[in-house]
């Protein structure tokens, strides 16, 4: 399955193996297309490269923890993200050999995950479908361009890849927050239980629910057959996770893109640039440097996905520019590089929870609950543009916490020993404005050590963004105090953009080839045989995770190129 | 008891595994011994005599002394008991600054200063109740120690704490250590048991 030289024509090639990249690869080949899957990072066998998996803190050299020389020459952006540690290092990419650069004064946080399966190893697994509130917000308060899709051209295949993935939820009937296909959602503590009934009785217009997420909590016979299991409730998911029980790539798309026979994987493939053929208007194949030994190499297909990755689909494009495409293939409109979003993240509040002594729980939960956008509905009144949802939570206190209170001796080690008191807590999730100052380019002169110049990103939160925080911030302390808790806090982080890891937006669809990259089917309006569909496709980011809804449209776009090319259109 | 709960939990993981995936499964993907054998857990005790790295001997034989007055010796063992003294030694070698070396130096040195000036004796020989009485005036910030003195102690105590309950016997013996947890429960009752040592990240 695996490949380095090759001389074949591919009916289609997929440039990237993240979770666009995995569905992609996998859809392609059960419609019969030989399909060449193209990874710039290391293989990683699913199960036998979970090198950190199952490994408890007392055999790691350093318990859990990387080393400060390794922090500070290989991870000093990775180490940002929650989920690094001496488990899961060797999943992030390594800073020293990623370079780039950040435009004077601005800040970005660009999380890297360059192997076989890319970030589908290391998401956090929240799916949420999005609805028409959110595919109507650009057209509603003009910024960004209007989105040329809607709820219904994505729900068939929004419930296609849920059956697939295995999510799980509960369905609760809300507007803003359309119900998807769902496993059973993981129990909500006593106190969780406790706090949801009173919030949505004192703020009618909120509701607290499950999280959902990618977890197989009761896999399907469909689960079973794709080789994954029920969820054990580790919540060490990005370890690796050899029961397969969370969607990533190695667990689900790969196992069956394999078994068609038609995948061909070309790892260790660093994409310099796309071969274009200005007689034909068409993408012929895609050049490559090899990761290891630098060598040059190219793949040759009919068709040509983009799933590499938000700015990194957008830095192939950019480099691909020609006589033809002076500014960046498939950049005529001219907005290949802007309109860059994330999430922003940085509003939080928690309490404690009075009483509960006798409720206690087990297993870890891989996930939490959610407090879906509230502001949905646009509002002139409002003090600043769209929304956000919550993130939201129970723990009972263990050493982590108790190991700061005053205390020496056998009384210490016994407080120690036992929970300490429940404690709830709120992180908020605002969508980002879609604006064009907000933009990625390649720099004049430096280059990474493939040669590919680098990326250099001009990005900023604007003040709508840090208004919409303020009013996170105080509506989470709002609610905490009124429900009852106790020791309410609430305020505000300050990460810059990149630190959501929901990089959004610069290769955007449109109607309007002038204004936008793409089509509604994530076509190139310039290059008809080439498709971008992972995260730099988006017009705007919602408050939801993009995952889900990337995945849906990939599945989409590969299912109107396969008709594409029967028609002979591609 | 723990130790068994946690190769219990381990079991129930293998056996979960296999049955969980059933005919998914191929031989060449993983067998039931190789699953076994990447879980194997290695101690990586060693019988050569630790090599001091950024306290000196005579700090990691107070310090080992101040672990064991944080966290004493019950019916699982104390901090010191553990080695939790040269933990943190090699864990400030590799993941601390060294500003941080120097506050810690400082404050081990200070525990020994402070014990001569109050006692005329050294930390280690003094008596179990003057030397909980000497930390907790540190770790109070009760005079005449200073703001700053009592915030390096605290730093100092995170360090026994972390050493010692993502030791096997700290997590797995003291607390209890839910390797693979099967699932799970949001509400059971609680009826005074011991707090896991298992966590998602550290």
């Amino acid at each position: 399955m695996y490949i380095k030289e090759s001389k074949q024509k591919y009916d289609a090639i997929v440039i990237g193996s993240g979770i666009t990249g995995g569905w992609a690869a996998k859809e392609f080949c059960e419609k019969g297309f030989k399909t060449l899957l193209i990874e710039r990072g290391r293989i990683v066998e699913h199960r036998k490269d979970y090198i950190g998996e199952g490994k408890p803190p007392w055999v790691q050299p350093l318990r859990s923890k990387v080393s400060l020389s390794d922090v500070e020459q290989q991870y000093r952006i990775q180490k940002n993200c929650y989920a690094f540690n001496d488990s899961t290092k060797h999943f992030f990419g390594n800073d020293q050999d990623l370079p780039y650069v950040t435009a004077n004064d601005t800040d970005f946080w660009w999380i890297r995950a360059n192997q076989l399966g890319g970030k589908s190893l290391l998401w956090h697994r929240f799916c949420y479908r999005w609805s028409d509130f959110d595919f109507n917000a650009n057209r509603l308060d003009g910024f960004g361009n209007d989105w040329p899709i809607r709820y219904k051209d994505l729900q068939r295949w929004y419930q296609y890849v849920e059956r697939h993935v295995g999510i799980c939820g509960q369905k609760e009937g809300l507007v803003q927050l359309p119900d998807s296909e769902f496993l059973p959602p993981f129990d909500m503590t006593a106190p969780e239980l406790e706090i949801k009934k009173k919030l949505e009785k004192m703020f009618p217009d909120r509701k607290l629910i499950h999280g959902r997420q990618a977890h197989l909590t009761k896999p399907s016979a469909l689960h079973l057959k794709q080789g994954r299991g029920q969820c054990q409730a580790r919540n060490e998911c990005q370890k690796g996770c050899s029961f397969g029980a969370y969607f990533s790539t190695q667990s689900s798309t790969l196992p069956d893109a394999a078994k068609t026979g038609l995948l061909q994987i070309a790892p260790n493939s660093v994409v310099e640039s796309l071969i274009f053929d200005p007689a034909s208007n068409r993408v012929k194949g895609v050049r490559v440097i090899d990761n290891e030994d630098l060598s040059e190499r190219e793949y040759f297909a009919n068709v040509v996905f983009l799933c590499a990755s938000t700015l990194g689909s957008t830095q192939i494009l950019l480099n691909s520019k020609n006589k033809a495409f002076p500014n960046g293939l498939a950049n005529r409109s001219g907005v290949l590089g802007h309109y860059l979003m994330d999430h922003n993240y940085n509003a939080w509040a928690n309490a404690d929870i009075p009483g509960f002594e006798d409720a206690f729980y087990s297993g870890r939960r891989p996930g939490g609950l959610y407090i879906p956008n509230f502001y949905f509905k646009p509002d002139p009144k409002r003090p600043f543009l769209r929304g956000y949802g919550m993130s939201a939570g129970t723990y009972r206190e263990g050493w982590t916490s108790i190991q700061h209170q005053d205390g020496i001796g056998l009384a210490f080690k016994q407080r120690l020993q036992m929970p300490g008191k429940w404690r709830f807590w709120l992180g908020a999730q605002g969508e980002m404005l879609p604006r064009f100052e907000n933009c990625v380019q390649l720099h004049t002169s430096k280059k990474d050590k493939w040669g590919i110049p680098l990326l250099e990103i001009n990005c900023r939160f604007s003040d709508n963004e840090q208004r919409m925080m303020e009013d996170a911030a105080e509506q989470g302390y709002r609610m905490l105090e009124k429900i009852g808790l106790e020791n309410v806090k609430s305020g505000l982080h300050n990460k810059p953009p990149g630190s959501g890891i929901h990089e959004l937006g610069t290769a955007r669809m449109g109607r309007d080839p002038k204004e936008s990259v793409l089509n509604g089917y994530n076509q190139c309006h310039d290059i008809p045989n080439l498709f971008v569909t992972d995260g730099s496709s988006f017009c705007s980011s919602a408050v939801q995770n993009p995952s889900l809804t990337f995945m849906a449209m990939t599945v989409r776009a590969v299912n109107y190129a396969v008709k594409e090319v029967a028609a002979r259109r591609i | 008891m723990m130790l068994e709960q946690h190769d219990q939990s381990k079991r129930r993981f293998l056996q979960g595994l296999l049955a969980s995936l059933g005919a998914g499964i191929t031989t060449g993907l993983m067998s039931e011994k190789a699953i076994a054998a990447a879980l194997t857990y290695h101690s990586h005790a060693s019988k050569a005599p630790y090599q001091n790295q950024v306290l000196n001997k005579g700090q990691l034989k107070l310090l080992k002394v101040v672990c064991n007055t944080v966290i004493p010796t019950t019916d699982t063992p104390g901090a010191g008991d553990i080695d939790v003294h040269y933990f943190i030694d090699n864990q400030l070698q590799h993941c601390y600054d060294v500003q941080t070396h120097v506050r810690m130096r400082t404050t081990v040195n200070l525990i020994a200063q402070m014990s001569q000036t109050f006692h005329n004796r050294t930390f280690e020989h003094l008596q179990s109740p003057q030397q909980i009485a000497l930390l907790t005036s540190l770790d109070t910030g009760l005079k005449p120690f200073s703001k700053t003195q009592q915030a390096c102690f605290k730093q100092l105590k995170a360090l026994i704490c972390f050493g010692y309950y993502t030791s096997e016997i700290g997590a797995s013996e003291e607390l209890v250590y839910q390797a693979y947890p099967g699932g799970f429960e949001g509400d059971i009752t609680y009826s005074g048991q011991r707090n896991y040592g298992s966590l998602a990240y550290y």
